[in-house]
């Protein structure tokens, strides 16, 4: 089930053309979905735009969901400047909600903070990592559809962001609440998400990105110019069902396939038996989807993938 | 330095005994001014809200009046509102010259672009995540606007405070429009101008001292909006 199709969405701000160009891109629901990229890629913009903070410059954006369903937490969230409990309890006030303070101990519990210590605390006695837990218990109570997190784990130490984690995916798993995150945290993201997309200078893929920097093949089969090969990264996107992984590499594929080197960082289980492996290839982390489990982290495989799969960027 | 001295235990005298010359002073003051004050909140934070928040042509030029208005002589204030409010003016036939309601036109005046100006530049640097946060809660509109500015309570209360003290202490506008009138118009401030060019040092120790105390008591009671 579709949460958002977005098609040709084109977003300029303060006369900066295009800081975001999607061609195509669906996000599903009650899913976890992880945008990763670089800082200054896009991804925030990309998020205010889902949560209706921004406009976009095109209508290229199919909603399936009401837009009073939807809550936000940006990077550095806001706190009111009253307790813990007031914090939470706000938006149920708003609106008119029965059971409030039940609904606030549940959401305290799902932010994983100890309701008994936290609740008369003062927006000023907490930290850093604690605060952005209240925003997000503030969030949680509200029971949204969606719920959307921008770099939720940055600034907070290990501890809180394994807590952070769990509360993302048990939310997904038992609220029926489809979460969109953006991160830089690739293992954090890795191990929280359950659909990936990368975010490069303003363009949207999902799955993630390929630095081929090996100059015959840019040469010949893209037809760069020695200079430009040479100046500037080539990055390549490729769709994580569009890659096959091999143990050994095999001498058998034709001209129009490659093959590269690439380690297994992690693997999870994702719908109808399928495994998500989380590749690195030259620091670049992406994704490659096979129904084997044959492959452990650490290993050194293989992958292989059709040159006309490879989208240049 | 025995001058100053006598003047102050003769102004203690004078307030102990509860002078009633005094008093009236004391009590057109405080009703004119926080009348004022009140009046000038109620339009000034939507005002400043609005011209702080919201982008709409001709924004930058109120900002500049506004911010202009904020050193308005109260000289000048008193002239244009006697001009509107003398017998022959425009608003001439309401009967506002030499009364309590042309010294709280006066003090609108001087106070409406302090409190605008000031929240408006508080609106402006609030939190960027703030109207996010509060939009995300399901705050909408009333509540929203409500909530918004709570949020900026003590530099709003700046504002508020900053107004107060200028029209409680200003002289222009109670002279020029009031007419320092006895019994009727009489403000602290005109009648500490008035007894001091008589001689009456002490009273006008007295009545500044009392200016003192209202600063100090408003100041105090709006402590609460400045507790964390």
């Amino acid at each position: 089930m579709e949460l958002f199709v977005i098609k040709n969405l084109l977003f300029s701000y303060n006369g900066i053309e295009n800081i975001l160009n999607v061609k195509d891109l669906e996000i599903k629901k009650n899913r976890v979905s992880v945008f990763s990229g670089p800082n200054g890629s896009g991804k925030t913009t990309l998020l205010k735009i889902l949560a209706g903070f921004l406009e976009p410059s095109s209508k290229a954006i199919r909603s399936f969901v009401n837009k009073d369903k939807i809550a936000y937490l940006p990077q550095d969230p806001y706190l009111l400047k009253t307790s813990v409990k007031k914090n939470i309890e706000y938006g149920l006030k708003i609106k008119k909600e029965k059971n409030i303070s039940v609904k606030v101990e549940k959401a305290i519990d799902m932010a994983g903070l100890n309701s008994k210590k936290y609740l008369n605390r003062k927006w000023y006695e907490l930290s850093g990592g604690e605060r952005k837990r209240v925003a997000l218990a503030a969030r949680f109570a509200l029971e949204p559809e969606v719920l959307i997190l921008d770099e939720p784990s940055e600034g907070i130490d290990y501890e809180s962001r394994v807590l952070l984690s769990e509360s993302v995916k048990e939310a997904c798993r038992s609220s029926k609440m489809s979460v969109i995150i953006s991160s830089h945290d690739r293992e954090w993201a890795d191990d929280t998400g359950d659909d990936f997309f990368s975010v490069i200078k303003g363009k949207v893929f999902q799955g993630g990105f390929l630095n081929i920097t090996d100059k015959d093949f840019l040469k010949n089969d893209y037809n760069k110019s020695s200079e430009r090969i040479n100046h500037e990264k080539v990055l390549f996107a490729l769709k994580p069902e569009k890659i096959q992984i091999k143990k050994e590499k095999n001498t058998s594929e034709t001209d129009s396939e490659y093959i590269l080197p690439v380690k297994v960082v992690s693997s999870k289980l994702i719908c109808e038996g399928r495994i998500l492996y989380s590749l690195a290839y030259k620091q670049k982390r992406f994704f490659a989807e096979s129904i084997k489990n044959d492959f452990l982290p650490g290993d050194n495989v293989f992958i292989l993938f059709r040159k006309t799969d490879l989208i240049p960027l | 330095m025995d001058f100053l001295l006598t003047g102050f235990i003769k102004a203690f005298k004078i307030l102990a005994s509860g002078d009633p010359e005094v008093f009236s002073a004391i009590y057109a003051s405080v009703t004119v001014s926080t009348c004022s004050i009140i009046l000038s909140a109620a339009a000034g934070f939507p005002a400043g809200f609005a011209l702080g928040f919201f982008n709409f042509p001709g924004k930058r030029v109120l900002r500049f009046i506004s911010d202009t208005c904020l050193s308005l002589p109260t000289v000048f204030v008193g002239l244009v509102v006697y001009a509107f409010i003398t017998r022959n003016g425009p608003l001439g036939g309401f009967g506002f010259l030499f009364t309590l309601k042309g010294i709280g036109i006066g003090q609108f005046i001087l106070s409406f672009p302090i409190i605008v100006s000031l929240c408006a530049s508080a609106v402006e640097n609030a939190d960027e995540n703030l109207a996010i946060t509060l939009k995300s809660l399901g705050a909408e509109k009333f509540k929203f606007f409500c909530s918004f500015l709570w949020e900026l309570r003590h530099s709003l209360l700046t504002a508020f405070l900053t107004a107060y003290g200028r029209i409680l202490t200003e002289v222009g506008v109670s002279m020029m429009v009031g007419g320092n009138i006895k019994w009727k118009t009489r403000t602290i401030t005109t009648a500490i101008a008035l007894e001091t060019n008589k001689g009456y040092f002490a009273t006008g120790i007295a009545l500044g001292i009392v200016l003192l105390c209202i600063a100090l008591f408003v100041n105090f009671s709006l402590l609460f909006l400045r507790k964390r």
